[in-house]
């Protein structure tokens, strides 16, 4: 078991990254299209962006000659209204996605890819609490 | 600008995929050195392993011959003390880069699972929730 303490205890997500190999491109479906807005990024970079959902977890688009983000990472966003957000990408955005799926805790999810081609999948709550 | 209203707005992160060539021995890295614990999986699947976080966020170690990650994919997590943290790490004979800071004040370091994942320790961001 490991030896640290509660304050060298991991306790949160601050940021997850997708690479991608137009960050502009990138940047109009997921402000656009996914609605997670972008915020002023603290870093001297020019290869990538951030963006910001309402829990405060980043996202950060990075440009890479070699992206998309391989083999099949992704992250996986909460939404209330998983209908309502599938049909607004389907009808609304004409974005293709995956029927909704249901896993044993009773959590619902669905996949789509974004420009670049990364793997995003938008989900309910799971079905369980703080387990750790 | 995007339609979404308050029902379809992406409100948090539930879980962060990592590729691994050999799960079990990736287990032994998360768990052992990092310090995120299992938990049940919630699918039938043999080449899943679920971990959670503190804050209910999981992390998923997902078997793939291509694995890991690339080009330079990773996520972020939170530490109340970084420099403990990466001392840390670095007895477990992990190679860790030096700790930098960002222009809000946000303090980082990187470094490599076994399985060639990239991974960011690093501290609360600066500012508040800006969306």
């Amino acid at each position: 078991m490991i030896s640290a303490n509660d304050a060298i205890r991991l306790k949160a997500v601050n940021h997850v990254t997708y690479n991608c190999t137009d960050k502009d491109r990138a940047l109009r479906f997921w402000e656009d299209v996914l609605g997670i807005k972008q915020i002023p990024k603290q870093v001297n970079g020019e290869h990538l962006y951030w963006l910001q959902i309402p829990s405060g977890t980043m996202v950060h688009l990075i440009e890479h000659a070699d992206g998309a983000s391989a083999p099949s990472h992704h992250a996986a966003f909460e939404v209330d209204d998983i209908e309502a957000a599938q049909k607004h990408l389907r009808e609304d955005k004409g974005i293709e996605t995956t029927d909704i799926s249901t896993r044993n805790d009773g959590q619902r999810a669905f996949y789509l890819n974004d420009t670049e081609g990364n793997r995003i999948e938008i989900c309910t709550k799971s079905g369980f609490g703080v387990l750790v | 600008m995007t339609s979404t209203n308050g029902a379809t707005r992406l409100t948090g992160v539930n879980h962060v995929t990592y590729n691994v060539k050999d799960k079990d021995k990736a287990l032994l890295f998360w768990e052992d050195v990092l310090g995120i614990k299992q938990i049940p999986s919630q699918v039938q699947s043999d080449r899943i392993i679920w971990l959670q976080l503190p804050d209910g966020t999981m992390v998923h170690l997902v078997q793939n011959e291509a694995g890991p990650s690339v080009p330079n994919h990773h996520a972020a997590f939170e530490v109340e003390d970084i420099a403990g943290y990466r001392e840390h790490i670095v007895s477990n004979d992990v190679e860790a880069s030096e700790i930098t800071t960002r222009k809000d004040g946000q303090q980082e370091f990187k470094f490599y699972d076994p399985e060639g994942n990239q991974i960011e320790i690093c501290t609360k961001s600066g500012f508040g929730i800006l969306v």
